[in-house]
């Protein structure tokens, strides 16, 4: 067996592999740590969809932009007229678990996040819900949470 | 020998290899993600570092009794305002840091100023378990309104702006401050001693 094999061709790997390095890392490995430099206004990040009727429910839709979520314990819907009405609970979908470090194991959204309320046939409909929310971004920033109303058609 | 060498080498290439990998898979997997800024979409500046050297506006917010208080009476002081709330998991992870730092950072002319955008029940709960040593104003849309005024047009927190003894912004920063950060902004500006 050669010598010369050895010494040269890991020097000449090597060299490989410092300069393929930084391709296979893509733009992250470098890449000195995000930091909130810009961030999105808080309705371009939780683009609330309002609520829409549909097969014997209220449906309640979001749009969380990359790099966002929302936290499934933040999500609430009150009836804000008629004051007496009440509604039946919010049905959230299986949110992805997340372990902070503040609040312990919680639920979060991300992407799509379609929410609905089942309605009764005998119980009239609300004119107006009152939805609250509140989300963070990934870089460590939270957004106050958000009250809107949203008139039901 | 030199078939020994060249084992030596390669078995040690391998193992710079596999290290590579494996330090790639974790800078991927645990770097979070940046948020995408569609297209059509303003970039909001998170801070507005333009207001960096210019004198803080007057800003007033309640504090916990009620009472309304300005920032200008901290006026002498280098002065470290904290935007922080109970539902904002960055800002509670900072605070024993602050804490920390008035406690030692004192004598050198720091006092911090909590402000948070919360319910006036859940900042006095917090302000007792946590032991804050360092005064505490609370609010909504004042405190919106304060954080505008000192360069947060987004109203996202943690916020952190340090004000000079003059009343001059010397620094401001979205996002949470770590141990580091802190000691280093503090060095920055802070005489060395009482």
């Amino acid at each position: 067996m050669a010598a010369l094999p050895g010494f040269r061709f890991s020097l000449a790997l090597s060299g490989a592999l410092l300069l393929a390095l930084p391709a296979l890392a893509g733009d992250s490995l470098f890449k000195p740590k995000p930091r909130a430099d810009a961030l999105l206004p808080v309705d371009q990040a939780f683009q609330f969809q309002g609520a829409r009727r549909e097969g014997g429910a209220l449906k309640l839709q979001w749009t969380v932009a990359p790099g966002y979520y929302l936290y499934r314990h933040m999500l609430k819907v009150s009836v804000d007229s008629p004051a007496k009405l009440s509604l039946a609970p919010l049905q959230l979908p299986k949110g992805e678990g997340k372990q902070d470090p503040e609040f312990g194991a919680v639920e979060i959204y991300r992407g799509q996040l379609l929410a609905h309320i089942p309605l009764a046939a005998d119980v009239p409909l609300p004119r107006t819900l009152r939805v609250r929310y509140q989300g963070c971004a990934d870089i460590g920033v939270c957004y106050p949470p958000q009250t809107k109303l949203v008139a039901v058609p | 020998m030199s078939a020994v060498l060249s084992r030596q080498a390669l078995g040690a290439l391998l193992i710079a290899v596999v290290a590579a990998s494996g330090g790639y898979w974790v800078a991927r997997h645990f770097q979070p993600a940046e948020p995408v800024i569609p297209e059509g979409v303003p970039r909001v500046p998170a801070a507005n570092g333009a207001l960096e050297g210019q004198p803080a506006p007057e800003v007033v917010v309640n504090d916990l009794d009620g009472k309304p208080r300005k920032l200008s009476e901290w006026r002498g002081r280098w002065l470290l305002v904290n935007f922080w709330a109970t539902w904002c998991g960055p800002c509670m992870e900072e605070i024993p840091l602050l804490i920390r730092a008035q406690s030692e950072q004192g004598a050198r002319g720091l006092q911090v100023l909590g402000v948070a955008m919360d319910e006036s029940d859940a900042v006095r709960k917090a302000v007792s378990e946590m032991g804050f040593n360092y005064p505490t104003l609370v609010g909504d849309e004042a405190v919106l309104t304060a954080m505008e005024s000192l360069g947060n047009s987004l109203g996202a927190i943690p916020y952190t702006v340090l004000i000079g003894p003059d009343g001059v912004i010397r620094y401001l920063e979205m996002g949470g401050i770590d141990a580091t950060k802190l000691q280093t902004l503090l060095n920055r500006f802070l005489p060395a001693s009482g």
